[in-house]
């Protein structure tokens, strides 16, 4: 799976999850910034790593969860793991 | 009023709805005159307070106490002609008597509120054959007995486990340990620039909960009494920093999974534990080991709207911290922070200190 395909399954799976509509989308994509996303909060980190669990079927390491704070992470993390 | 008429001072029906009237005082003394329409005694109903009048002129000669509640009909006073008490009152069957008189008459007397109860719930009067009055009280009395008993549109809703253990470990605590409250509002802009000073330095993404925890974990240690057990046979003082923290499940269950020796962890580590049991949470899939143990507990209502928590400190634990939602307006925000302990192990000083030192440190993190 190539980085690009795998940011597209977790900015799908959060923007499901976050329920988050086009412009949100848009600022989820700015892989390092999704600190601007308001939907993305500490209250909805958990539901956010369930969403990208169930998207790629991997189980993420509680330890690492608070270091997963944008797309970046979560990719570079996957990339390890897948 | 000739010499020999004894008229009773009877408990007004003052409403459809109430069986029963409190007395509250009585407004003139025994064996005082009074004349038709003094206020003899103040009576209160469901709805309010009122003064009672007397029903003619003469003697009134008080044979109920204040301060209790008494049934519609039952015989407070008497108003005689003379000052002299009587040796003896004339043989009005009290209310009891007249009760029990019905009883055997088979002549069951429903108050108007039992009967809408009991058309409601579909109870069938042979539910109070032993009666000879139903009041509201009867029916609901029987209802918590036949919880099945249910109106057309209703639903039984059987509990889950879980909520059954919750219920018991909670009627248990509040059957048992004699519960004291703390509060203390910190400032929520020095609270939040605490938290997103930690994020930006570590790069992670915390909670204020998950703060609060940490700082808990950090200082426990010096306040022993706080991670304890109240025995008959003395103070267990736990070896273990053991936390729980309450997790608002989706389906409304209340669970308090356990971070186990929470003081060896870092701020992140003890995040990332809270997030895994969030995870759990969400996919149903908390361990029994996850939920047993802690020695002390936290509790929050962050994002609720709800300002002040007054939690139920939990069995075999001495104290329970709770922050509420952030409130107030503009630059005078805050969020409050409530100690609930176990008031024979603590005194109100010792969880004050407590209490002062967790929002110190929490803050201290700021600098």
């Amino acid at each position: 799976m190539t980085r690009d395909e795998i940011k597209d399954k977790v900015v799908r799976a959060i923007t499901d999850v976050l329920s988050l509509d086009s412009q949100e989308e848009e600022i989820l994509r700015d892989e390092n910034y999704s600190g601007g996303l308001t939907k993305w909060t500490s209250a909805t980190h958990a539901e956010i790593i369930v969403a990208v669990e169930d998207a790629f079927d991997i189980e993420i390491d509680e330890m690492r969860i608070p270091g997963l704070n944008n797309v970046a992470r979560i990719i570079e993390y996957i990339q390890q793991t897948v | 009023m000739s010499e020999t008429q004894i008229i009773p001072v009877e408990i007004p029906r003052q409403t459809a709805n109430d069986d029963t009237m409190f007395l509250l005082e009585w407004l003139v003394g025994d064996a005082s005159q009074v004349r038709a329409g003094d206020a003899i005694c103040k009576l209160e109903s469901s709805k309010a307070a009122f003064e009672f009048s007397a029903p003619c002129d003469g003697f009134l000669h008080i044979i109920s106490a204040a301060g209790k509640d008494l049934p519609v009909g039952e015989t407070i006073a008497w108003i005689t002609s003379s000052a002299d008490r009587p040796g003896q009152w004339p043989s009005k069957p009290t209310h009891k008597q007249q009760h029990a008189a019905a009883a055997i008459e088979g002549d069951l007397k429903i108050t108007a509120k039992a009967r809408s109860l009991m058309e409601k719930h579909n109870i069938a009067d042979d539910a109070f054959a032993n009666l000879s009055l139903v009041r509201e009280k009867d029916v609901l009395e029987y209802l918590q007995k036949n919880p099945t008993t249910a109106v057309d549109g209703d639903k039984l809703q059987p509990h889950s486990h879980l909520q059954l253990q919750t219920a018991k470990v909670l009627t248990k605590s509040f059957g048992t340990i004699p519960h004291s409250y703390l509060s203390k509002h910190v400032s929520a802009a020095s609270l939040e620039s605490a938290v997103e000073k930690i994020c930006l330095k570590d790069d992670i993404l915390i909670s204020l909960s998950d703060l609060l925890v940490s700082t808990i974990a950090g200082i426990l240690r010096d306040f022993p009494k706080i991670n304890s057990t109240w025995l008959d046979a003395g103070l267990m003082l736990h070896r273990e920093i053991a936390l729980g923290v309450a997790l608002n499940q989706n389906d409304g269950t209340l669970v308090v999974p356990v971070i186990h020796n929470a003081d060896s962890l870092s701020l992140t580590e003890i995040a990332g534990k809270i997030r895994g049991f969030q995870k759990r949470s969400i996919r149903n899939r908390l361990t029994v080991e996850d939920l047993t143990g802690g020695h002390f507990s936290v509790t929050t209502m962050i994002g609720t709207g709800v300002s002040q928590v007054f939690p139920i400190i939990y069995p075999e634990q001495a104290a329970i911290l709770a922050i509420g939602d952030r409130w107030g307006c503009d630059d005078n925000e805050y969020y409050t922070l409530t100690l609930a302990f176990d008031h024979r192990i603590l005194n109100g000083a010792e969880a004050g200190c407590f209490l002062k030192a967790v929002c110190d440190r929490m803050l201290q993190e700021k600098k």
